[in-house]
């Protein structure tokens, strides 16, 4: 257990660190988007490429660890969509719950998932960016057009910049460099490490400098719906999943991992854009981000 | 000789990235001061912090290495220091040529030291880095603070200024952590490592997005001086101590290398964010990674062959 302490705490004192520095040292809002724009398009890009032009698919059951994953995602999602329904929500709190109930927080996963197993946990984290960052925005997006009426139609920029990811670019690009065989060509390969060296460390900042504790008591229910099915039952369901599938273990910690981070820190802006309930996302994305400390270890307890 | 322009280039392209960025994604200047002040008050005092935590000092012994660099490094900042006043060029143009004749990366000097010779260089290399580091940052700050102090050099204004330097905090702060034995202290170290690593990145793309090309012309007088004390006052002193104390081959090639090394990133940082001429910061840093790409290899080279002086 204090080990599992020693590999969490210093990626929450990170976002820690980020909250501090937006209080103290970077106070406008400007200037935190532009250096999550600078991480959003070219580190964490650079970085997934770097490890997926290097990955070694031989031998892992790819495909039933994103499927473990994506079952993971729907059963948390429906569970909350028919929580919410029951307590009568309204869509834009039923928009806000569907996204802190089901998305993930690449960044965080992946800096876990790294400091958990090293450089091939690094790796397998990546496909996981690949295929989640995917499906999930993508059925996010269509479910949030198809509960918010009209008010999402008009924002089809932000849709198309959320499906058009960066993060799915790279990596496609990455696995093309892999199976053509040009993982590791010099000057390249340095440079994206130099450049991936960064985007953990800044990103996790970032999402320190967005937190906002906000928020009023009628919030309350739908938060604990939304922390309760992202912290417990996506985790759970992955877990037994991959037990189902028989995935290796390093897949299995990987996937569950991945499952158990919050929610990402992007909901907000979605929220704001797409006409969902802004300050509802900001208290469920803080609200996880603060639980997430306990909830990690406790689950990476669990399966290993 | 290719292997070491490979390793340099990357250096350049995070530089002309900056650049790019400047242009495409962040045009607001005021973006890259923040930026900049984010790495001067945060990422690179977690570095020297981390780094000067888990210094083996015992290990290190004033001995011949540590004289070599440490005489080369102080020939080429007294170098830079001396033409730049006969030159009568301002104070804050003055740090950044001690800066930039003075300083190195590291990070590229122990890729390439690492490269050439394996595990044996890299602990000789981390054996300079913790002697140069140190004292480079020490002895840059403290020369900053008094050139560029505004109400003439008093005792009590110098020692106040360096008290709100957070780079001689973090690396007192490391040493005491160091003598107490809480070096390598769980959660706090790689915390530290973790933050501390971006600066190399960060501070590379802050001087591309601060480069400007047309500025250059201006610049040559103290380009010419940084360039001269970089690339043959500190690699002469440094070999010429090297000869004087028979030093190891792999031992001399290490300290060449960290003493041909382009002038580290993090001077950029320092020149925004402690009144130094900052444009011509970004014009050394890009100037000397873009020669080094012909330097280092052929010098490297010249050395291996035992042809150099």
């Amino acid at each position: 257990m204090i080990e599992l302490i020693y590999i969490v705490a210093p990626i929450f004192l990170v976002i820690l660190l980020g909250y501090g520095l937006k209080k103290s040292l970077i106070l406008s809002d400007h200037v935190w988007h532009q250096i999550n724009q600078v991480t959003y398009w070219v580190l964490f890009p650079a970085l997934l490429f770097n490890k997926t032009s290097v990955i070694d698919l031989e031998g892992y059951s790819v495909g039933y660890y994103a499927l473990s994953m994506m079952i993971g995602f729907l059963a948390a999602v429906a569970i909350a969509y028919v929580v919410c329904k029951f307590y009568g929500m309204s869509a834009e709190a039923l928009s806000s719950v569907i996204q802190g109930s089901g998305r993930h927080n690449s960044f965080l996963a992946l800096a876990v998932i790294s400091q958990l197993l090293g450089e091939q946990g690094e790796i397998v984290g990546a496909l996981a960016v690949a295929v989640m960052v995917t499906f999930s925005n993508f059925l996010t997006i269509v479910f949030m057009i198809s509960i918010l009426s009209g008010e999402g139609k008009a924002k089809p920029s932000i849709i198309s910049e959320v499906v058009r990811n960066p993060f799915i670019v790279s990596i496609a690009i990455g696995l093309m460099f892999n199976f053509a065989g040009w993982g590791k060509l010099p000057v390249l390969h340095d440079f994206s490490t130099y450049l991936g060296q960064a985007a953990l460390p800044l990103a996790l900042i970032c999402v320190g400098a967005g937190l906002r504790f906000v928020g009023s008591s009628k919030h309350v229910v739908p938060c604990v719906i939304a922390c309760v099915s992202k912290m417990i039952l996506l985790p759970l369901t992955v877990y037994f999943a991959a037990l189902y599938f028989e995935l290796a273990p390093i897949l299995t910690i990987s996937a569950v991992v991945f499952a158990s981070v919050p929610t990402s820190s992007t909901a907000y802006a979605l929220a704001k854009y797409m006409g969902g309930d802004a300050p509802l996302m900001a208290m469920i994305i803080s609200a996880q981000t603060l639980l997430a400390v306990v909830t990690i270890p406790m689950v990476i307890l669990l399966v290993t | 000789m290719l292997d070491i322009t490979l390793l340099i280039a990357p250096i350049f392209l995070i530089i002309l990235l900056g650049t790019l960025l400047r242009r495409y994604l962040v045009d607001d200047d005021d973006v890259w001061s923040q930026v900049n002040k984010l790495a001067y008050w945060v990422l690179f005092p977690c570095l020297l912090f981390n780094k000067t935590s888990v210094i083996d000092f015992a290990g290190i012994a004033f001995g011949p290495l540590a004289i070599t660099v440490l005489v080369g490094f102080s020939a080429a900042v007294l170098f830079s220091y001396i033409f730049a006043r006969i030159s009568g060029l301002t104070a804050a143009s003055i740090t950044s040529v001690i800066q930039g004749g003075g300083r190195h990366n590291a990070f590229l000097a122990l890729a390439v030291v690492s490269q050439l010779f394996g595990e044996e260089g890299a602990m000789v290399g981390a054996i300079i880095i913790a002697v140069l580091v140190t004292f480079t940052n020490l002895v840059v700050n403290i020369s900053m603070t008094i050139i560029l102090s505004r109400n003439g050099v008093n005792f009590d204004g110098v020692i106040s200024d360096l008290k709100r330097n957070p780079l001689i905090f973090a690396i007192l702060l490391g040493a005491a952590f160091n003598i107490s034995g809480l070096g390598n202290l769980p959660i706090v170290h790689p915390f530290t490592l973790s933050v501390g690593e971006t600066t190399l990145t960060i501070a590379l793309l802050c001087v591309g997005a601060g480069l400007r090309v047309r500025g250059v012309a201006g610049k040559i007088t103290p380009c010419a001086i940084a360039l001269a004390a970089k690339f043959v006052v500190f690699p002469v002193v440094v070999y010429l101590c090297a000869e004087y104390y028979s030093l190891p081959h792999i031992v001399m090639m290490a300290a060449m290398i960290f003493a041909i090394a382009p002038t580290g990133a993090a001077s950029y940082p320092l020149a925004k964010q402690m009144g130094g001429d900052a444009p011509l910061m970004a014009t050394l840093i890009s100037l000397q990674t873009l020669i080094s790409v012909v330097t280092m290899p052929l010098i490297i080279h010249l050395l291996s062959k035992g042809v150099v002086f």
